[in-house]
């Protein structure tokens, strides 16, 4: 087993883990401030909290995908498109 | 007990169970051998045994709600995973079916308030409020997420067993921390964690390569919906997920690559190949999905020993970001 060739999944699952520190931290500090909690608050409030806290998702989702494309671009990997 | 009982039953069961399969002709090719090795499958109801008389060992001495729920959901997504590895089940059709493993957690939370703590803790800037409806969802989507997880990092020798083995001792890990930051914690939650360990470790020196048999959909959906219920009766969700980084990456670039929910052993391509050297390959045929795996021996290829040794370094490596993550939770 060669550590080198883990190099790149390990950067990839690191960046995994800082976003999910990142975005709990703006989770926490902005979309939870934004209104009382889901069950007592007025739809806009909850609505917005729902869309950020999908777009923290979609967040982490989208920089998966350009680590993934580097990943699979520095090290030649074939993929189904190409 | 909880840790002894699995491990004993099976060390003991398992090679009069292998020969069981192989007399039953219940065996399958093993896809990553040359000359048609045939290895027997599916390992599932056993282990499925050996969690639910752990957890039931924990049972008989506490008397706890808590083991009834990992014993419940075991036996769900065991069953699905049993008809899944007889008859086979779609895409589709799977992840459908495993959200009703979810169904005895939340039961069981109605009846023994303290089950699970419907809040998320966060490291570093804490929990976020009660909310009992969208946590009851979150169960509901977690256990086919994770079982099917769990079940696609399933394709070579050792693969799913070690991972297993190591994220169970993570979370374990998690639970502990957690424990000695709460005065008031049930340690039962920390016992009904052992089953699951002590299964994935003793099955890891049968499944290990050369693998003398296959967990089968049965073995892998049941660790990857157990898991996740232990992560939540513990409380410790965030660093289970850190710990399970590796298989939540496999599946992203499989069904981002592949574009939508297909039985794997229904896809077009297989992602590698068995090389003429013995190693495994990444395959470039179109319509060959995109796994960890695959991704690993892009650069160079590896023997199927060296490629599972590769993976379970990379789940060690997720498996510290998870005690770190546990660790900046409880003592910030």
């Amino acid at each position: 087993m060669r550590l080198r060739n883990l190099y790149g999944l390990m950067v990839i699952t690191a960046v995994a883990w800082l976003l999910i520190l990142g975005e709990s931290y703006f989770f926490i500090a902005v979309v939870r401030p934004l209104g009382p909690p889901l069950h007592v608050a007025d739809l806009p409030s909850t609505v917005l909290k729902l869309v950020l806290t999908a777009g923290l998702g979609l967040l982490w989702v989208g920089v998966m995908f350009v680590m993934g494309s580097l990943y699979a671009r520095f090290t030649r990997t074939p993929t189904s498109v190409s | 007990m909880a840790f002894a009982v699995p491990c004993i039953l099976v060390f003991a069961l398992m090679p009069g169970y292998i020969r069981f399969l192989s007399s039953k002709g219940r065996v399958t090719n093993d896809a990553h051998k040359p000359n048609g090795t045939k290895v027997p499958t599916p390992a599932g109801p056993l282990l499925i045994l050996a969690i639910v008389a752990g957890e039931a060992a924990i049972y008989i001495l506490n008397e706890s709600s808590i083991p009834l729920a990992a014993i419940a959901v075991t036996l769900v997504a065991g069953g699905v995973g049993f008809y899944d590895d007889i008859r086979g089940l779609g895409g589709i059709i799977k992840p459908l079916l495993l959200t009703v493993a979810a169904v005895p957690l939340i039961l069981l939370e109605r009846v023994h308030q303290s089950l699970y703590s419907a809040q998320l803790y966060f490291p570093l800037f804490g929990a976020t409020g009660t909310h009992y409806i969208i946590f009851a969802v979150l169960i509901v989507a977690a256990m086919p997420v994770a079982s099917n997880a769990f079940n696609m990092l399933d394709a070579f020798n050792g693969e799913i067993s070690g991972f297993t083995a190591m994220v169970s001792v993570a979370l374990i890990i998690a639970v502990l921390l957690r424990a000695s930051d709460f005065a008031s914690f049930d340690f039962i939650r920390l016992a009904a964690a052992l089953p699951l360990a002590a299964t994935a470790l003793s099955f890891y020196f049968f499944n290990r390569y050369p693998s003398k048999i296959f967990d089968g959909d049965s073995g892998s959906l049941v660790f990857g919906a157990l898991f996740a219920t232990l992560a939540i009766i513990g409380g410790v969700e965030i660093a289970a997920l850190v710990a399970v980084i590796p298989a939540v990456l496999n599946s992203y670039f499989i069904l981002s690559s592949i574009k939508g929910f297909v039985e794997h052993k229904r896809m077009a391509a297989r992602p590698t190949y068995l090389g003429e050297d013995g190693k495994i390959h990444a395959s470039e045929g179109p319509g060959a999905p995109t796994t960890l795996v695959k991704m690993i021996v892009a650069r160079e290829p590896l023997s199927e020993r060296d490629l599972v040794r590769s993976m379970l370094a990379l789940t060690a490596f997720a498996c510290v970001l998870s005690v770190l993550t546990s660790a900046l939770t409880w003592f910030p």
